[in-house]
């Protein structure tokens, strides 16, 4: 795909007779914030480790920045920025002295760099302490630091925030946000769904190794048109409604009645009911959170459309 | 990025570990601890042999009555002075003399054996040897604490993350254990020759034997038989490590195995041997130890020309097994370091690499 730093295609991972990653395609476009969204065991760590070569694939391709990992994964892999789950770093070692080996270790020996870097993400101060000593949202900030080294055009951040104070998380979230503003990519692997909605424009979700969902953040959100409705008789209500042809379900809860249809048929449905002599006493739009959404396509309650949705290509 | 720049770095990271000097430390110590072990029983055996040597009076009324008196001084025709229910006449003048004899020239022998073990240049081989024993575990640890600690820390992946390739970090891992090693028996060397310096001055009428070209050649020999001694166990070690990287406990189980396997092999090997040494249907041990790597090894550091382990009594405990020759030993060690390695990169290859097992 034209403009994609991240190519994936059919990759499947097994470990044993459990499938990590179920044939995954998935493309993110060049100078966005790509958020990959899913459960603990989703798969998320497994497909960023096949991305940069250190988990074996079973099946599938994976093209970083317009080259294929196989066969050069070194030279490709390079160019990239990575932080995977917590970051490990030398423990006897300082925050400086981590990443001067780092930095070495890509062909570099440039002693600004780090010391910028290090001042990007608040460590100046602790440069010199041993990693060790380091608190958990401080060993984030050195891994943010680490991938940022050599100004990769790419970053693939697993799970930066875990562990951290909302404060932290809140810092590392700005961050991030900056780092993708530019032309740069950033794809961040989460499972908190609110910090997916916060920093990503794009966002493809993950369940049991397969991508179930995938697109711009507030398309996703939007698509989830829901209705809340009570009145004074809501089974008859949920009776009607369930015959219309532009209401997709109809759920009854202890606040009345969901119904999944869009907000502009929003008169429709009133006046269905009103001619059947129910009476709405209330009718508004719900507000449909990416936390919503995934749960409901994480269930099954509002299984994506295989056009947009499911298991195929998705950008 | 070249190798060696990749092993500057990976220097760079290893020598603000402080668990690599304190095994600096106890090999050099050691070294030293062996040069000055000699001297100190030479001059014990020394002093003994001016006034403690006994001499056995016949007919003493208990065993206790023995009479202790300088060999050198009785056959100097110098006499102990006796208690009084023990006459002269109870010695046997002859008798005693001849042992003195014999005594004194095994003293003597013992003496110029001593001498040699711990004045230069005899020093620097035999003190190379004995440090093999503990060199080549400590050197095995080094290379777990080299592969290993990067799986229980799971710098590994954050290593592999930027593009180094798997087959070159080994490799350049493996590189400096190797050159660690080398730079190691050197210093050893250098300690060795320095304890042997001291301790000549300390010992009086005491020189250093002759030092010649041919001697300077052979102390490079050592250094450098020392050092191949260690090449396999390093593989080995590294080996152990990439094997157990799934495993919590991993680095640790490799260190053990490693160490645990070099004694093991080294001793019991030389106790089968004895065993069944002659035994009728038992003679394949003898096949296997001509391949075994332990046995290989001491025959390498000691086969040729070296002088018996006494202290431990390998040799002296395998009966008429011999070692293998040099170039034999040279080779089997030479088959386990291309296996042990192969196998380490082939594991390390193709391994997917996790995050901190520790």
């Amino acid at each position: 795909m034209a403009g994609a730093v991240v190519e994936i295609e059919g990759l499947t991972k097994r470990y044993g007779d459990v499938v990590a990653v179920d044939d995954l395609t998935l493309a993110v476009p060049a100078g966005s914030v790509f958020g990959l969204l899913g459960p603990n065991g989703a798969g998320k760590t497994t497909i960023i480790g096949c991305a940069l070569g250190l988990i074996r694939r079973d099946a599938g391709s994976v093209r970083l920045l317009g080259r294929e990992i196989d066969g050069g994964a070194e030279e490709v892999v390079r160019g990239v920025g990575a932080t995977m789950e917590t970051p490990a770093f030398y423990p006897y070692l300082s925050g400086r002295d981590n990443l001067r080996y780092f930095q070495g270790i890509i062909g570099r020996d440039e002693p600004a760099e780090v010391d910028r870097l290090l001042e990007l993400v608040g460590l100046t101060a602790r440069a010199g302490s041993r990693f060790q000593t380091y608190s958990l949202g401080m060993k984030h900030r050195l891994g943010v630091a680490y991938a940022l080294l050599g100004d990769p055009q790419l970053l693939l951040l697993d799970e930066p925030t875990n562990g951290l104070d909302p404060a932290g998380m809140a810092e590392v979230r700005q961050l991030i946000r900056r780092l993708g503003d530019g032309t740069r990519t950033v794809v961040l692997a989460s499972h908190l769904l609110n910090e997916v909605e916060q920093v990503c424009d794009r966002v493809g979700i993950l369940s049991r190794g397969r991508l179930i969902a995938h697109g711009g953040v507030a398309e996703l959100i939007g698509r989830q048109d829901r209705l809340r409705l009570r009145t004074t008789d809501d089974s008859r209500a949920a009776a009607l409604l369930g015959g219309l042809d532009f209401v997709g379900s109809v759920v009854a809860d202890e606040a009345g009645l969901v119904v999944a249809a869009p907000g502009d048929h929003a008169a429709g449905i009133s006046a269905a009911l009103a001619a059947q002599g129910i009476h709405v006493a209330e009718l508004r739009s719900l507000d449909t959170s990416l936390e919503e959404y995934f749960l409901q396509v994480t269930e099954g309650e509002a299984p994506p459309s295989p056009g947009e949705h499911g298991a195929g290509a998705a950008t | 990025m070249t190798g060696a720049k990749l092993l500057g770095w990976e220097w760079f990271k290893l020598r603000r570990r402080r668990i690599i000097w304190l095994l600096v430390a106890i090999m050099v110590g050691f070294s030293a601890f062996m040069v000055l072990l000699r001297f100190g029983e030479y001059q014990f055996k020394k002093d003994a042999e001016v006034k403690d040597e006994v001499v056995f009076v016949a007919g003493g009324p208990q065993p206790e009555d023995d009479i202790s008196f300088g060999c050198a001084a009785f056959i100097a025709g110098d006499r102990p002075e006796l208690p009084p229910e023990v006459t002269l006449g109870d010695i046997d003048v002859a008798l005693t003399s001849r042992e003195c004899e014999l005594e004194l020239a095994e003293t003597e022998e013992r003496l110029v054996f001593l001498t040699e073990e711990f004045t230069l240049p005899g020093a620097i081989p035999r003190a190379l040897r004995w440090t093999s024993i503990v060199s080549i575990p400590l050197l095995a640890f080094l290379t777990v604490l080299v592969v290993g600690s990067e799986y229980t820390w799971g710098t590994l992946r954050t290593t592999l993350s930027r593009g180094t390739g798997r087959r070159r970090l080994l490799a350049v891992k493996l590189a400096l254990v190797a050159l660690c090693a080398a730079a190691l028996w050197v210093a050893v060397t250098v300690v060795i020759a320095l304890t042997s310096l001291l301790a000549t001055a300390l010992a009086s009428g005491v020189g250093h034997g002759e030092w010649t070209g041919a001697a300077a050649g052979d102390i490079a020999g050592d250094v450098a038989r020392a050092w191949y001694s260690t090449l396999p166990y390093v593989a080995l070690a590294a080996l152990l490590s990439v094997l157990f990287s799934a495993w919590s406990g991993g680095t640790l189980a490799a260190a053990g195995i490693s160490i645990g396997y070099f004694f093991f092999d080294l001793f019991s090997m030389a106790r089968l041997l004895q065993l069944f040494d002659g035994a009728s249907g038992f003679g394949w041990v003898a096949d296997v130890a001509d391949v075994d790597l332990g046995w290989n090894t001491a025959a390498w550091l000691f086969g040729e020309g070296g002088e018996p382990i006494r202290g431990f009594n390998l040799v002296g405990a395998i009966g008429q097994a011999t070692y293998p020759g040099g170039i034999w030993s040279f080779a089997v060690q030479l088959a386990y370091l291309a296996a042990f390695a192969g196998a380490a990169f082939w594991l390390f290859q193709r391994r997917d690499i996790a995050g901190p097992t520790g």
